[in-house]
């Protein structure tokens, strides 16, 4: 059985991750966000709700404050995705039919 | 009783509608409504915290993030665009009208987690839509061209609105029972599935009714843009 704690780790991981990632190209704002983020999904079962409450005055203090920004991560070109999806095919959406597939099924 | 706390209301509206951080203004909402109903300082951030504790499942959606990013990285906005450029005689009227058909069908029967904007509207319905009404209407401009996602976004919002209170054991179903209890209408789920299959019909009618006269007025300003150009 899959509890929503353990999805919470693994969103954590996913914000801690972001936060790594906005650290590394300089982004302090982003950084804060997602790692005050993360550590509310690691941890917010285990907090005070004092805490839990002062985390989400950070996270909305940074917001307002514009420290959150658009990233601008390295990716491909319109052209090498035209070139990609003519290579793939329809095989592309199978892993996109997952996602509602799953969801379904586990969710009931 | 104290009807301050319902000043709240009021701060949400005005902050939405001066355009404010929606964060900010949700948040200032909530402090401004407990203060005022009495609770100090710390209670309410207390109150906050826990909330948002509590609701983490909420952001579950993020999850997801990673997958589409990866396959639009390797072309499935641009595969979804071949493939309706391959129908013959697609028209975004067409494909959004279908499209919210089987949402609200597909929500009537409790299968509300089939789409949805991160998952089909963004990767797939959008580029589609966008497609089809190039492929009618003929290049179209920037402005014209993110409204036919927004029309493909709200056909999705629509479409599950107004198909999931068909199934009867669905949060919002379960909201209306007991509110409705509270104040002595006892009344069955299925009462409550039977009549949201009327409102759903009116919304399917009318947000369809929405959908083709974008599609025709999209060829109108598509005429009125060919005209002035020669």
């Amino acid at each position: 059985m899959i509890s929503y704690e353990w999805l919470y780790v693994l969103l954590g991981i996913f914000f801690a991750i972001t936060s790594l990632l906005s650290l590394r190209s300089q982004n302090i704002g982003n950084a804060a966000f997602w790692g005050l983020l993360a550590i509310s999904f690691f941890f917010g079962s285990h907090l005070s709700d004092l805490v839990n409450g002062v985390i989400v005055l950070g996270l909305v203090a940074i917001a307002a404050t514009g420290g959150l920004k658009r990233s601008d991560p390295e990716t491909t070109s319109t052209e090498e995705r035209e070139d990609f999806s003519e290579a793939l095919g329809n095989k592309l959406f199978l892993p996109a039919l997952i996602v509602p597939v799953v969801a379904t099924a586990t969710t009931g | 009783m104290n009807y301050w706390p319902l000043l709240g209301i009021a701060l949400v509206i005005i902050g939405f509608a001066l355009k404010f951080n929606p964060l900010l203004v949700v948040v200032g909402a909530a402090i401004a409504t407990g203060l005022l109903a009495g609770l100090d300082f710390i209670a309410v951030i207390e109150a906050l915290g826990k909330a948002f504790n509590d609701n983490r499942y909420i952001s579950v959606t993020w999850i997801i993030l990673p997958l589409i990013g990866l396959l639009e990285r390797y072309g499935l906005q641009q595969r979804a665009r071949a493939v309706i450029e391959g129908v013959r005689g697609a028209t975004m009227g067409k494909l959004l009208t279908i499209y919210l058909l089987f949402r609200q069908a597909t929500a009537a029967l409790g299968l509300t987690s089939i789409g949805g904007h991160p998952q089909t509207v963004r990767p797939l319905v959008a580029p589609m839509a966008e497609a089809a009404a190039v492929k009618s209407h003929g290049d179209l401009p920037q402005e014209e061209r993110e409204k036919v996602k927004a029309m493909s976004a709200a056909t999705d919002n629509v479409g599950l609105f107004f198909g999931e209170d068909i199934f009867m054991a669905i949060a919002s179903i379960l909201l209306i029972q007991g509110v409705f209890e509270s104040y002595g209408y006892p009344l069955t789920p299925l009462q409550l599935s039977v009549w949201a299959i009327p409102t759903a019909i009116c919304a399917f009618i009318i947000h369809g009714w929405r959908i083709n006269a974008f599609d025709r007025r999209l060829a109108r300003v598509r005429a009125a843009s060919s005209e002035e150009a020669s």
